[in-house]
């Protein structure tokens, strides 16, 4: 059961805030995010410890003791502790970034806020680690009905309410696919635990709906992914939310997705006729996402829309990761450790527009012309993030797109082989992304500002920006640990 | 444990980087004054790493290192042989004369020297990394930098020039990773035998177990990110923007040592790792070579931008870099070393007598001026010398490259022989006959430019025009002063560069020259 | 005739199942043609009906006997839906509240 602590730390967290929104008085919400953040980030250090647990003698016989109601649901891999690590360290930084939003922008309901998101995060862990059907897709409706709440919060504002309108009628069609494919897998294999399904789809006999449903289950988690096509909520969606509920949902979601993909689709079918549909839907899905995502945020005008689109890119990237988890060893570490700089990079870039937003109520990407006068803290920290995101040294972002490139390499690539071709499309859409996120950059150092008004910035969104910035260069500078670690704790238990 | 004198050498500009973010905005003189200092004591750390530095000995020394992701076999390792060791030294100078000489800025001084300081890191980096993590993350590193230099303290098209020029070589350089990747892979059959060390890989020739087309991709990756930096035709076109734009101890910086990570990558990389590629491809190289010569004096001779013109004059000058690469001969390897290192010392010259003309008159139009001889002798003077400098007169430094270069190509058994069969019409030594051409160009352009802006009718405009001033002058002399040195006895500088030059050619051949 | 003949004891899988892709096929085109965010809602709720339906399906003509998995998921996926259905008709009223209308085409705030 100590396996447990992360998700029941999330969830103790959302409930307390639940509690004391009928607290009266201000100081709440100011203790609730600091105590709630800290938490979290305590959270992470323990749950970083069972990851190292769970790769021991020690922690294989407290797996073995756990009781069996748990372990058919919930893999007690180190894998899934990395993932909760992660869960951990989003709510904290989200909750960081959120208070000024909420003390500026919003006038009441402010805790709820905040714990709707940590109850998103437990989502996220649950996913990370479920390995059964029922807990996957339940764990995805958590974090999804959270996500419509938070998307549709600031319910005054018109653009809030259609952000989420658009996300709830989309996200739930999505969730009905999701079903219709796995109640096919379920009849024609019995069994919805993805160990039982990968052995009851070993031999032969299995008929060519196998296949039909793995991609139908595919659309489900290509939503929550944003993989072209399904990709045409995340612009508006981003847009209309509120900031720091953005900043959530461009990284909670989509990667809880990823891993769940990673783990069902390896889990269930590996075998033959399964396998070459999901494989192919996502060589190309991963292709084209990647593309598209770095094409079309060059034309943007909104910030918000601008880095939705990034999102969807770094959704591609990731998905070559997921691509090849059957091929090579080093896939899971390359979603991993891509998944960390992830969430450090675009959370980072999130405060920034966060910590703008709140003082000028703007996210138009004009606005942001010679920020670097008016805010040198802002612009060089988004000039930092912005090429971290695009994968340059020595940070984060290069060190995850690097071990993409090299797992992918690993399964098996040759000569004029489709994966050669995908990785030269790979590097050259990190070029192409330089496009956008250095020209915001080149808007806040070239352009000279509109007014010479300062851009404070406040003390919780500037420690989320300090934070992000000290993982993005840590990954690099101490790689090894830390690299050690993730890459020890990225390990599916197949059993 | 011995002091670490490379990695001290990097760093230190990253440190004194952090001190000026320290210091409040308003006291210019501090920062200028820190950034001063920390680049005097770089090239001073340079000059002990030298005297340090066995000339004669060969192979690398003062090497360094340590484990860093022992997961993936990428380790800490640095060191410098015959080839680096000067390419330090030259950009530990250009560095400093460029801060130097950008006492003059007094806008966003912070930034602008704290940018400056981090780009000597990435520079030194560059130079001193035996390991391919590193070597591609001081790569990358360098880019950023001039990027907000350019976009930030540059002309009025700032933000195209700055811009394109990170485009181009972010496109080269992502392939490169790929093709990094790809040697890492061949480098060792289980993952605990893989590793990223350049000089473990030159002693295993990972391209060896490679398919063929393979080996030509790979080897395509590296040379294309090292051609654009260099930058060799038909891949130049980022380099005249960007050097227009450029403030000028941006466009120092950028022709004096940048354009030499290119080439340095070449010899360090593509000619070791990928002999069989390089041998295969050299006619081609040497073709574009010739190419980059010609087109480069022609396009200098045309243009009436005084700094567009030096940066044409750079693509040729970098073309006999190629050239002598291409020739894959102890000379000719040696003389495109001996050139990088007289372009560095040159080139910086021009643009920073360009810079002073433009603080002065504020155009860069060459038949703007006229008869300047009259009112700056000075000045005149020392253009003339730099002029001759980079027409290649003998005593000065430019001669002893060029004639390396040239007795390299005239001797080179990789281009010639291929040449002669695969095109008919490039007989024997052709290809030393049009860099020949090339030099009498270079030599018609730089004459008559001196002829346009000293010579003929006395322009009333400029009458008032100050002579150069002793703080352009202190940032010249030394670069003045090295250029007759290294033409005048340039065996010191030759030594450790043909020694290393052989090392090379026996790590590509797999024998031993010496 | 008896009424066996009529109404047979067991009802072949196969016909719930194409029962059931019908009612997804009649979900997903009301999904696509409506343009009433509530008209949406209720064919989402056509689609997600249509999955229970193949579970229960299948629940009962399961490879190994008492299997009661396919059931349980049924009372769960009932369960979500109208989780679901209440926060989607929350926004659909604060949507109605700022806008006075639901339809789909009109939604055009937020475009690139």
């Amino acid at each position: 059961m100590v396996y447990l602590i992360p998700e029941f730390l999330l969830v103790l967290v959302g409930a307390v805030g639940l509690v004391i929104a009928f607290a009266p008085s201000r100081p709440r919400l100011r203790a609730y995010s600091l105590v709630g953040g800290l938490t979290c980030f305590g959270g992470a250090v323990v749950a970083g410890y069972l990851a190292y647990l769970a790769t021991t003698d020690l922690g294989a016989e407290l797996a073995a003791t756990a009781p069996g109601y748990l372990t058919t649901t919930l893999a007690l891999d180190p894998f899934s502790r990395v993932f909760a690590v992660l869960s951990l360290i989003v709510c904290g930084l989200t909750f960081l970034l959120s208070k000024e939003y909420l003390e500026t922008r919003m006038q009441d309901h402010q805790p709820e806020l905040l714990a709707v998101i940590a109850f998103a995060a437990a989502g996220m862990s649950f996913l990370g680690s479920a390995r059964e059907l029922i807990t996957i897709w339940f764990s995805i409706e958590l974090l999804s009905v959270c996500g419509y709440v938070l998307a549709a919060f600031t319910k005054d504002d018109e653009r809030s309410a259609e952000a989420a309108l658009k996300y709830f009628i989309l996200g739930t069609a999505s969730s009905a696919f999701m079903l219709f494919g796995l109640s096919y897998v379920y009849g024609m294999t019995g069994r919805l635990d993805l160990v039982g399904i990968m052995e009851a789809t070993a031999g032969d006999g299995i008929g060519v709906l196998l296949p039909t449903a793995a991609v139908l289950m595919l659309v489900g988690f290509g939503f929550k992914v944003a993989m072209v096509p399904f990709h045409m909520w995340c612009p508006d969606v981003y847009e209309g939310a509120p900031t720091p509920v953005t900043a959530f949902l461009s990284v909670g979601p989509k990667l809880a997705a990823l891993a769940a993909l990673a783990r069902v689709f390896s889990t269930a079918f590996p075998h033959e006729v399964a396998r070459v549909a999901w494989e192919g839907v996502l060589f190309w899905g991963a292709l084209i996402t990647m593309t598209l995502g770095n094409v079309v945020a060059i034309k943007q005008s909104n910030i918000k829309r601008m880095l939705a689109y990034s999102s969807i890119a770094h959704a591609g990237y990731m998905l070559v990761a997921v691509l090849v988890t059957l091929r090579s060893d080093l896939a899971l570490s390359a979603l991993a450790i891509y998944a960390f700089a992830y969430v450090f990079m675009n959370l980072g870039a999130f405060a920034v527009v966060t910590s703008f937003s709140n003082r000028t109520g703007s996210d138009a990407l004009h606005s942001y012309n010679g920020l670097a006068r008016r805010s040198p803290y802002l612009a060089w920290a988004w000039a930092f993030f912005a090429l971290t995101l695009v994968g340059l040294p020595p940070t984060a972002g290069f060190l995850g797109k690097a071990y993409i490139i090299m797992a992918a390499w690993d399964a098996g690539a040759t000569w004029n082989s489709p994966m050669f071709w995908l990785l030269v499309v790979l590097v050259l859409n990190s070029a192409i992304s330089l496009a956008y996120y250095m020209g915001v950059a080149g808007r806040m150092f070239f352009k000279p500002p509109a007014h010479d008004d300062p851009v404070p910035v406040g003390g919780g969104v500037g420690t989320a920006i300090g934070l992000c910035l000290a993982g993005t260069l840590l990954m690099v500078l101490a790689a090894g640990p830390i690299i050690g670690a993730i890459q020890n704790g990225a390990v599916f238990a197949l059993h | 444990m011995e002091f670490p004198i490379l990695s001290a050498l990097t760093y230190l500009p990253l440190v004194g980087a952090l001190i000026i973010l320290f210091i409040p905005r308003d006291s210019h003189e501090a920062i200028k004054a820190t950034a001063t200092s920390t680049s005097a004591l770089c090239l001073a750390l340079a000059i002990l790493a030298w005297l340090a530095f066995d000339n004669g000995a060969g192979g690398f020394q003062l090497e360094e290192r340590a484990e860093w992701i022992p997961q993936i076999g990428v380790s800490y390792h640095m060191g410098v042989d015959g080839i680096s060791m000067p390419m330090v030294f030259l950009t530990c100078l250009v560095s400093l004369v460029s801060i130097a000489y950008s006492w003059i800025i007094n806008e966003r001084v912070k930034e602008y020297f704290a940018l400056f300081l981090l780009l000597q890191t990435a520079c030194v980096g560059v130079f001193v990394a035996l390991d391919f993590f590193l070597f591609y993350i001081f790569w990358e590193i360098s880019l950023v930098p001039l990027y907000f230099i350019i976009g930030a303290w540059g002309g009025p098209n700032r933000e195209y020039a700055a811009i394109k020029f990170f485009l181009y070589t972010l496109v080269g350089s992502v392939l490169m990773l790929l093709a990094i990747v790809i040697l890492y892979f061949a480098s060792g059959v289980t993952p605990a035998d893989r590793t990223f060390d350049i000089v473990e890989m030159i002693e295993r020739q990972p391209t060896a177990a490679l398919a063929p087309g393979l080996a030509m991709a790979v080897f395509v990756g590296f040379f294309v990110a090292f051609a654009i930096k260099v930058p060799c035709f038909p891949f130049h076109t980022w380099l005249p923007d960007a050097h227009v734009e450029a403030p000028t101890a941006g466009s120092v910086i950028l022709a004096g040592i940048l354009l030499k990570l290119g080439s340095y990558g070449m010899i360090r990389i593509n000619m070791p790792l990928m002999p069989e590629q390089w041998a295969l491809a050299a006619p081609w190289i040497g073709i574009l070579a010739i190419i980059s010569i010609i087109y480069g004096s022609l396009a200098a001779m045309a243009q009436s931008d005084l700094k567009k013109l030096i940066a044409y004059s750079s693509i040729g000058h970098m073309g006999f870099v190629t050239l002598g690469l291409a020739a894959m001969n102890v000379q000719g390897i040696s003389g495109a070393v001996m050139q990088m290192f007289s372009h560095g010392l040159i080139t910086s010259c021009l643009f920073l007598l360009v810079g002073v003309v433009y603080e002065r008159a504020h155009i860069r139009e060459i038949d703007g001026f006229g008869g300047l001889g009259k009112i700056t002798p000075r000045y005149f003077g020392v253009f003339i010398f730099v002029a001759l400098a980079a027409l290649g007169l003998p005593a000065l430094s430019g001669f002893v490259a060029e004639l390396y270069v040239l007795l390299g190509a005239y001797a080179s058994g990789t281009m010639n022989e291929v040449s002669a069969e695969g095109l008919a019409v490039l007989g024997t030594p052709w290809f030393a006959y049009l860099a020949i051409l090339g030099i009498v160009l270079t030599a018609a352009y730089m004459l008559w430019t001196v002829q346009r802006v000293f010579m003929g009718e006395r322009n009333e405009k400029w009458a008032n025009m100050p002579d150069i001033n002793p703080l352009e002058l202190a940032c010249l002399a030394p670069l003045m002063a090295l250029t007759l040195l290294v033409g005048c006895y340039p065996a010191p500088l030759l030594k450790p560069i043909a020694t290393a030059s052989m090392d090379i050619l026996a790590g590509a051949m797999g024998t031993q020259l010496r | 005739m008896s009424l066996n003949d009529i109404f047979p004891e067991t009802v072949p899988t196969g016909y719930y199942l194409v029962f059931a892709a019908l009612l997804f096929c009649i979900g997903l085109f009301g999904l696509v043609s409506r343009r009433n965010a509530i008209g949406m809602l209720l064919s989402i709720e056509l689609m997600m009906n249509a999955v229970n339906v193949n579970l229960a399906a299948f629940s009962r003509s399961g490879l190994e006997v008492g299997q009661i998995q396919g059931q349980l998921l049924v009372v769960f996926t009932v369960t979500v839906a109208v989780a679901e259905a209440a926060v989607g008709l929350a926004i659909i009223v604060a949507m109605f509240k700022l806008r006075k209308t639901v339809n789909a085409d009109e939604l055009n705030l937020l475009r690139g």
